[in-house]
This record gives structure tokens, sequence and C-alpha cells, in this order.
């Protein structure tokens, strides 16, 4: 019988290979085959490794120099309890011999039962009980393998299955040639994991529901990161087809890097640039090799949330720097800090609307150290390669939040003296923004159309609560007046941009030609098909195409319009991306 | 043998609690069970007990089994009815 798994495809790709699973709640764990005459040397290694631990629990309880308190004596205590366990001892033995598995990985699952129980009770004291557990676990774990790291043999194509993986963690492993996958029960398209598998062009499909308990190590699998589909244990004409789409896929990435040599013009030579969104530099080579003219917009959230503290000055100089030193790039934009009270745990109280609460430029005016900082890393690289650099100020609500950016910016730069190297701009994502495009264009140097955030904010709709399916869509009458009220107000033909997702949407380009925005900046591997799309589009046509959706009154209508238009234009982009429809 | 004790002390089943228990099962041969709110756990696993997260003023029932169950009954007893020795 075969078995197929239906996730989201967040780094495109087809790789077959086999399974190895890694287990990461807080210490890497990874599961193995044993023999049966390897259950005794399993067992023998779990009992030296309780006894260890009981030693070292045992030497911290009795050296002095600590000065313990009764409560640490008291966890202690608990600690030593569990460890003698003989109930917990005799279960993980079961199950090492029942199941044939290694020791860690038993232990590893006989105490996220138990801690599973634990969380079910509504009770602080025993919610906390549970870090105690995993601070046990830990503990035995590091002292199963003995002093060395956990070394996981990654053979020819090895595809990593996790319930959830660390950014940290997929970086380490990912980077072994041998790994060609990685799949993954939590994460989904935003996550830093899948920043991190797109940036190493590894294919990934995450929210796979709990397939980390459904398959075994060595799992002969196959990945299709377009559809967002794992299947397995195949039957032969299965496997013939898997062979047939594996070479179709192949001949779209062929088509996709044929197309990414295209410029963006249309066909009455209207240009357009099409740039890259990008979360951490080394996507840089992702966007050259799908033929981005530019760094459309750097975001430097992964930049500050990646440790524990936000980065110094110096480290921000090192990372920017690096944006424009592969000499791909003449300038690049970046966007200044959008984070909010949510991403950031150990900032303050929890805000009961982070949406809505100090994010991003809010949150800059009032950290005003940590946003000089950041303006400041960025005039020095400025200073330093002598390229330019787009400022772009997210989440701007008030012209106040221009002119308070502007002046701490200003005073930065009279150090550097740095007239023509820099721009400011704003992001338009919010209602209010759009509506007073004109007086904030006339305050920067260019503006950028925020989609995701605008159109959930213009609509009052989250884009992830599948409920409201029929009201969020790009083909809204009130989206499309929106970016057209936009793009006509803004003073003295601005540079204007259009980020977010919409901008790598097919049907919504016709608009956007209409519009004659300046530039679309998208994910890397949505550029070679907007680029060809553009070719076969005619400038002025477009422009048709706008006043009649602008006229349109259904949503409904203006998508099947689109549709049509596309349809009867475009033939070598929609040849290729049939998958997407 | 079975016999329903309620947990008078304020604290019911918590870490230290339940390590006393744990500490006196484990000195009797008999096989020592303890049942709540549908849950029977082993008495002498310290995550059994706590899984069961018996509050104060509920009541659970002992189950002993084995040679020396009135004794082991005896002194558990004594432990709850005292308390767990907790001033409290």
């Amino acid at each position: 019988m075969s078995y197929e798994k239906k996730g989201v495809a967040v780094s495109h790709g087809f790789v077959s290979g086999n399974i190895i699973l890694i287990n990461q709640a807080r210490t890497i764990v990874e599961k193995k085959k044993i023999t049966k005459s390897e259950i005794y040397t399993e067992i023998n290694r779990l009992q030296t490794a309780l006894e260890l631990s009981l030693k070292e629990i045992s030497e911290l309880k009795n050296s002095s120099s600590y000065g313990l308190k009764s409560e640490h004596i008291d966890i202690l205590d608990f600690n030593i309890l569990v460890l003698e366990d003989e109930i917990l001892v005799s279960e993980v033995i079961q199950k090492i011999k029942k199941e044939l598995i290694n020791a860690e990985w038993a232990l590893n699952s006989v105490l996220t039962d138990k801690s599973k129980n634990f969380s079910k009770v509504k009770d602080l004291y025993m919610q906390e009980r549970l870090a105690d557990f995993y601070y046990i676990a830990e503990r035995l774990i590091k002292n199963l393998r003995g002093k060395s790291e956990s070394s996981i043999e990654f053979k020819k194509n090895s595809i990593l299955l996790a319930h959830d993986l660390s950014p940290l963690d997929a970086l380490k492993y990912c980077q072994n040639s041998n790994v060609v996958g990685l799949i993954m029960d939590l994460g989904g398209p935003t996550s830093h994991t899948a920043i991190i598998a797109r940036s190493l062009n590894l294919t990934s499909i995450m929210s796979l529901g709990d397939l980390s308990h459904q398959l075994p190590p060595g799992q002969k699998v196959y990945v299709d990161g377009y559809k967002g589909i794992v299947s397995w244990q195949l039957k032969k004409d299965e496997k013939e087809e898997m062979i047939k789409l594996d070479k179709e896929y192949k001949i779209l990435e062929e088509n996709l890097l044929e197309f990414s040599k295209l410029s963006s013009v249309t066909k009455d030579k209207f240009k357009i640039f099409t740039k890259a969104n990008i979360e951490i530099v080394s996507e840089i080579n992702s966007a050259i090799r799908y033929g981005a003219e530019g760094i459309g917009m750097y975001r430097t959230e992964f930049l500050f949330t990646s440790t524990d503290r936000f980065p110094t000055q110096d480290e921000q100089f090192d990372n920017y720097i690096n944006l424009l030193s592969s000499n791909h790039f003449d300038e690049v934009t970046i966007r200044t800090l959008d984070i909010g009270g949510d991403k950031l745990a150990t900032q303050g109280e929890d805000e009961i609307n982070p949406a809505m609460g100090v994010r991003g430029i809010r949150y800059s005016l009032a950290n005003v150290e940590m946003f000089a900082d950041q303006i400041e890393a960025i005039l020095r690289v400025c200073n330093t390669t002598k390229k330019k650099i787009k400022i772009l100020l997210p989440m701007v609500s008030t012209i106040e939040e221009i002119i308070e950016a502007n002046e701490i910016i200003n005073n930065i730069n009279m150090k550097y003296k740095l007239n023509e190297l820099f721009e400011i701009g704003v992001v338009i994502e919010t209602p209010s923004a759009a509506l007073i495009t004109k007086e904030i264009s006339s305050k920067v140097d260019f503006i950028s159309i925020g989609t995701n955030d605008l159109i959930q904010y213009v609509l009052a709709a989250d884009r992830n609560n599948k409920d409201l399916r029929s009201i969020w869509n790009y083909y809204q009458p009130s989206i499309i007046k929106m970016l057209y009220n936009i793009v006509t107000s803004v003073e003295n033909n601005k540079y204007v941009s259009v980020c977010g997702e919409m901008a790598s949407n097919l049907l919504s380009l016709p608009i956007f030609v209409g519009l004659k925005v300046n530039e679309l900046s998208m994910n890397s591997h949505s550029i070679p098909i907007i680029k060809s799309a553009m070719n076969e589009l005619e400038q002025h046509y477009c422009e048709d195409v706008l006043k009649e959706c602008l006229k349109m009154s259904r949503h409904s209508e203006i998508e099947n319009y689109l549709k049509e238009t596309i349809n009867s234009n475009i033939q070598k982009a929609k040849s290729v991306i049939k998958y997407e429809f | 043998m079975v016999k329903t004790l309620k947990l008078i002390n304020k604290l019911g089943l918590h870490a230290r609690a339940s390590s006393k228990l744990v500490e006196i099962s484990n000195k009797y041969i008999s096989d020592i069970f303890i049942e709540y709110n549908g849950l029977k756990v082993n008495a002498k696993s310290i995550l059994g007990l706590l899984s069961l997260a018996a509050s104060y003023g509920t009541e659970i029932k002992i189950h002993i089994e084995g040679t020396d169950s009135s004794d082991a009954l005896n002194e558990l007893e004594n432990l709850i009815n005292n308390k767990f020795g907790e001033s409290e």
C-alpha cells in the first residue's frame, strides 16, 4: 500500500531519498534501529548513563561551594528520585526491547509521554515540574552519548525528518552535501528554518502533522517540494509516475533559469525592476540564480532575533556589508527592524493585539538607541563601500513618525555627510499611510507598498484565518482602488516599489504594470515567471485592464477578468506554472 | 487490601509529598498502587504519583498486595494523616 501526506511546500524542488529522523525538543535525539544482539548493549548504556547522572547530581548536592539553598536541594532530590524511578527505567528498557531502538530515543519518548500527562494538568506547580523533566532528560541524553557531540551519519540522498528543527540546527545539518531535503511536522513558509532551507536551495515541506511519528528511519520517500507532498511505499507504476514528474520539474527548473536571463520590460519597452526579498545574506545566491535585478528588501528581523540579544553596531556592519560585497548589486534596500512585542518574548509584557501594537517604526522610535545603532551601521556601510543603500521604514502610520525618524537619521549622517549615497523610504502598509501617501511621499525619497499587511488591515481580515478566505484576497475592489489611490497620489513621480506576496502573483501583474510601478520585489523563485510574463504584456493594454478592474464591484468579477487577461496574453509563463494553479 | 484516605496537607501530592510516599513504598516488597480520579499508578514511581496531580481535600485509594501489606499500609496511613510531616 502506498501513502502520501500533504503539507506546505516552503522550498521548491523534487527529491527522493532515505529518512534520517531527528528529534529536537531541546536536545537532538536520533532514532536508530538496533538488532536483537544490541539490546543488552543499549540497556547497559542506559544504566551507565543513569548512574553517571545520579553521581553528578549527588556531587552537586554535596558540594558546599555552590551555596545551595533548601529549595535547590529539593529540586536535586526530585531529580534523584526521577533517576531512581524503577518504573521509568523498566518502561524504557521495555521500549528498547520491544521496538528495537536506541536508548536515547526510547528514553526520550517515554519522558515525552509522561510529560504529556503533566501538561494536561492546569496547575502551575506541575507545569514547572515539566521543565525539570526536560532538564533530567537532557542530562541523561548527554551522558548516554558520552563526551562527543552526536555524530549523525548522513548517507547519500538523506532526507531529514524532524518534529521541529531550530534554524541553527537546520544550518548545522543541512549544509552537509548528502542532505537533499528537509521535512517537518511544524513550521511554515515564513519560519526561519524555511528561510534557511530556501537559502541552501534545499527542497523542504513543513506543517506535515505527525509525520515524524509515522515514518521509520531509513524509509525511502519522495518529496515533491512544489505540491508539498511526501509519499512512500509506492507501487511500481507510482514510482514510474514519480520519475516522470521529476523530469517535468527538471524541465520547469530549466525554463525558470532560461526566463531568469530575460530583462524585465513590457512588450512596449516599459521598464519595471524585478528584485528579491531576502532575509539572510546567503539568499543572495538564489536571488542571482533566478535573475533578480537587485535586493528590493533585506528584512533584518532574522539578524535581530537569531540570538538571545540584539546584534551590536559592528555585527550589523559586518552583516550589511556582505550584501554589497557580492558585486552583483550596486544598491540594496534594507528594511529597519520590523518587530513587535509578539516576537520578542523577553521584552516586557504581552500585548493583547500585537498586530496593532508597538511594532516596526513604533518599536524603533521607542528604542532609539537600538534604532540609531541600526542606522549608523547602515551609513557606515555606505561610507565604506561608496554604494547606495535605501533605508525602508516599516509600519508607519503618521507624518510625525517620519519626521522623528528623519531627524535621527540626519543627525547620525552629520558625522558621515553622505549625500546621494542613501535614501529614505516608507512602507505603505497601514490604511492611514495609504490615505496620506501624498504627504508621506513629500517627506521621503521613495515608497514601497507592503501588500501583505496592507491587505489584512484594509479588509480587517487575517490572511491565516481559513474562515475568511472569501474576504482575504488580492482581487477585492477595495484593494485595487487602494493601490490606485496610493500610486496616483505619490508626489513628483517618486519611485514606487511593491513588496509582499502580491508582487509575485501572476494574476495581479497587469494591475501593477497598468499602475506603472517602478519595482516589484518578491521571493527569488517567482522572478523568472514574472519577467517572462511581463515580456508578453503591453503597458498600454494593462492600463485599460486596470481601468476595467476599477469599474468592477465584485472580487470574483475582477479575478475572472484577470484570469482571462492572463490566459489570452501570456503563453510562455503559463505553460510552466500549471502546478501553482 | 484497599483503603481510601483523604489528603489533608495543603499542597496535596506535590513533589515533596510524593517523594516521601515513594520512599516509604520502596521499603516494602508488596505491590502498592494509588488510585485517583480514574487513574491507578505505581506508588514506587515518582513520575506516576506526580501525574495524578491529586490536590488538597481529595480522596485517594491505596491498593496493597503482598506479605508485608499491613505494615506498609500502616506507615502510609500515618504519613498521609500526619500531613506528610509538613508544618502547615
